[in-house]
């Protein structure tokens, strides 16, 4: 996992394999993270994620809710086509902007959190 | 001699079908460092058939679903035995899940979209779903108390296939 502030964006690169077993050990990483960031927008970059299942799901769809009840508005980035694929099927694009690109992303969070 | 954290009884391992082409039989501890080990396994059996990127990635993410089912639902406050049996005739790979663990309630609301027993875990209720989607088909066998088998049933495409 790597973290950078991009203006006012926070920016979490997440890597590997996001199964349950990866996503017990990073979930309070990622958590903790955010609370130090006090950030009005955050993308995850999926760039270098090659495996998402249910619990990869569960990780964004539960920082989703912890983020939305604090007003800070959240995309994805970059999934590759697997991933892409199940993050279509999942219906997670209907309630999150998944961006093909990080700088799309990050435009559009910069934009939702201006709104 | 130390009390072992995990069942010493062990289930038999099911006979080969007689028409089978290959098959491979296997059983790990309920850790869930072992869900990428059962990916890797079920990615090697099908390595043969030179299955296109995204009928492997299906294949290996209806296993994980299953595998990390067994692991969270099955044998929730225990380690025990999770047994893998993957069997292929030509092109039809057939990969089947057990525990003998804690078993599901009801089979269909299970089966639904978004449900889940444990939202204290970020669980994401899209298990079934997944396996349903990825495969051609899945069946689930469960009885409270006397664990789950589920297979999980998909064709893979013939070769030689554009894979631009």
């Amino acid at each position: 996992m790597h973290i950078q502030q991009v203006e006012e964006v926070l920016v979490i690169a997440l890597d590997g394999e996001l199964d349950h077993h990866r996503v017990e050990l990073l979930r309070t990483e990622v958590d903790r993270a955010i609370d130090a960031a006090k950030t009005s927008a955050v993308v995850f970059d999926l760039t270098e994620v090659n495996f998402m299942d249910s619990s990869g799901l569960g990780l964004i769809l539960g920082r989703f809710r912890r983020l939305s009840e604090r007003k800070v508005s959240m995309a994805l980035a970059a999934p590759q086509p697997t991933v892409g694929r199940l993050l279509q099927m999942s219906g997670i694009r209907q309630i999150m902007p998944v961006c093909p690109t990080l700088s799309e992303a990050i435009a559009q969070v910069k934009e939702v959190s201006h709104a | 001699m130390p009390e072992q954290p995990w069942p010493q009884t062990d289930a038999a391992f099911e006979p080969l079908s007689p028409s089978a082409d290959n098959h491979v039989q296997m059983r790990f501890l309920s850790r869930s460092e072992n869900e990428s080990l059962a990916r890797v396994v079920v990615g090697a059996f099908i390595a043969p058939l030179d299955p296109t990127m995204e009928e492997l990635a299906d294949i290996q993410t209806a296993v994980s679903e299953a595998v990390t089912n067994a692991i969270l639902h099955g044998y929730p406050d225990q380690m025990g035995w999770i047994y893998l049996q993957a069997t292929r005739l030509d092109r039809e790979v057939s990969i089947k899940i057990r525990d003998y663990g804690t078993g599901i309630a009801d089979i269909e609301a299970a089966r639904q979209p978004f449900f889940t027993t444990r939202p204290d875990l970020d669980r994401s209720g899209m298990g079934f779903s997944i396996m349903e989607s990825f495969c051609d088909s899945v069946e689930i066998h469960s009885s409270p108390d006397m664990g789950t088998e589920i297979v999980l049933h998909k064709r893979f495409s013939d070769e030689p296939v554009q894979r631009g």
